[in-house]
């Protein structure tokens, strides 16, 4: 069917989208305009930080991306006390849309609008590429740790350092570089989300640990960190059961049973291994049972680790475990 | 964003202190505002958020130096507000039930909460859009001008978010 009624109501109407306007429009705006206060004056950089990076982004004609030292302009930085001198005086920014280039300091914000995209050097270990609708900060740049934070949005990460020198915080977890390839998307909420193109990375939060490898994704959501990781061609329906096992609450026993048997039956060698493994912290009794007899189908246990160590999550034997079946990953 | 020289002029008015004239954009954006919202926080919410953003708006409407940027700068306030939202609320408060829509005579809730809920699971890029056209009954070439999206990517957007959103209720029905 065409999708000319979608766009502007012309032609046949679509069935679906006429049930959705009808069920949906009762939702649509109707309000009434508040009582307005007095106006502020016309300052600009007062008020809320966020809404003076919200307005300046989109003062600078032509120019989509803004740099600020927060909350203030970047006058800030010119008047740091001890300015501490770096070979490369922050991390090189170039504007894909054709702005030019820029300089990312430690403290340093950028933000892109709907339009525009950058590209940045990160010290001299790789690249961020930052899509547009994102905001970035530069946290720390030194030899034991290059660090962000990735507010809201997206992007493509491509690394080539050794593990745990580059690290992505976002409101749900850290992303740890394993060495890699990837894309980071986070939503408003900070929920975010993981795909990993090349090698492996890692998210963190409160000592749960997902490790996602080349062609995998995972979620995280905020108070709750990372989901259980698994293909991005995994079934629908596995993927689905995944999602209710990482976030369902732990009380939902029924759910979260029916989602258990769900993953096990629809899981298949050797891949969705990846994903079983990860199940077995975040399931207990006699659903890490099932869950281990399941992966031991799967991948048989090497010498050494057992059924019973497995129910108490002992590190020797996860590790081992691990170690045996990481390469078909 | 605003391109018309009409709106530009309604911009420079309220910048000037004419309510009227604010009350004019106002009733062209308001319902982006509101799609906004509802792409992003609970729907008891929403009401409370697009009243916080036009009088936020309203009162910082001096700050703006480019008039034909009005609609895209306060599209990026009300996503910063539901950004802050969502940092002020507690992880994993509980959310009462989603309120009845007007005409709940007609359909159950569920069903309305339903296909919201299935349309905030949405990626980000297609959620406004769809919220733009299904709730607000703004026609693509409509949604392209006040977003100052390309029309292209609007009609993308909805083309995908759709296909999307049919699998998701589909799968839902199916289950």
């Amino acid at each position: 069917m065409s999708d000319d009624y979608l766009w502007d109501r012309s032609g046949r109407p679509d069935p679906d989208v006429r049930e959705l306007e009808d069920l949906l429009g009762g939702l649509r705006y109707d309000g009434a305009l508040p009582e307005l206060p007095p106006q502020d004056a016309a300052s600009a950089g007062g008020g809320s930080p966020l809404l003076a990076m919200a307005a300046a982004a989109l003062l600078t004609a032509g120019a989509a991306l803004l740099f600020s030292a927060r909350p203030a302009a970047p006058d800030t930085r010119v008047a740091n006390p001890t300015p501490k001198p770096t070979p490369t005086a922050g991390w090189k920014v170039d504007w894909l849309s054709g702005e030019g280039a820029a300089r990312l300091q430690v403290g340093d914000w950028i933000e892109t609008d709907t339009r525009s995209r950058a590209r940045i050097q990160v010290a001299t270990i790789g690249k961020v590429e930052l899509e547009p609708s994102s905001r970035l900060r530069l946290v720390a740049t030194d030899p034991k740790q290059h660090r962000l934070e990735l507010a809201v949005g997206k992007l493509h990460a491509r690394v080539t350092a050794p593990p745990r020198l580059f690290l992505v915080d976002t409101p749900s977890a850290q992303t740890v570089d394993l060495g890699c390839e990837y894309t980071l998307t986070v939503a408003e909420d900070g929920a975010s989300l993981l795909e990993v193109r090349l090698g492996f990375v890692a998210f963190e939060w409160k000592g749960l640990e997902a490790i996602v490898p080349r062609g995998a994704r995972c979620e995280t959501r905020p108070g709750q960190g990372p989901g259980i990781p698994h293909y991005r061609d995994a079934p629908l329906e596995l993927r689905q059961a995944l999602e209710v096992l990482a976030f369902a609450p732990a009380d939902a026993l029924r759910q979260r049973k029916l989602a258990l048997l769900r993953a096990i039956g629809v899981a298949r060698a050797p891949r969705d291994a990846l994903s079983l493994w990860h199940l077995l912290p975040r399931v207990r009794g006699p659903f890490r049972r099932k869950a281990y007899a399941a992966l031991a189908r799967m991948v048989p246990p090497p010498p050494g680790v057992t059924a019973e160590g497995i129910q108490t999550l002992d590190r020797t034997m996860l590790a081992a475990w691990k170690d045996q079946m990481e390469w078909s990953w | 964003m605003s391109k018309s020289p009409e709106e530009a002029l309604l911009v420079r008015a309220a910048q000037g202190g004419d309510r009227e004239a604010f009350a004019r954009l106002h009733a062209t954006y308001a319902p982006w505002v509101h799609a906004i919202a509802l792409a992003r926080v609970p729907r008891h919410e929403v009401d409370d958020l697009v009243q916080e953003v036009l009088i936020t708006a309203w009162r910082r409407v001096r700050t703006l130096r480019d008039p034909a940027a009005f609609g895209g700068w306060l599209g990026q306030i009300a996503r910063n507000r539901a950004i802050d939202f969502h940092r002020r609320r507690r992880a994993n408060a509980p959310l009462p039930d989603e309120l009845a829509t007007k005409r709940s005579g007609a359909e159950t809730h569920a069903r309305v909460n339903e296909a919201l809920e299935a349309i905030r699971a949405l990626p980000e890029a297609y959620r406004e859009t769809l919220i733009l056209r299904l709730v607000e009954g703004w026609t693509g070439p409509e949604i392209a001008a006040r977003t100052g999206l390309t029309a292209g990517s609007v009609r993308v957007n909805l083309h995908r978010g759709m296909a999307l959103l049919r699998e998701k209720l589909g799968s839902r029905e199916a289950s």
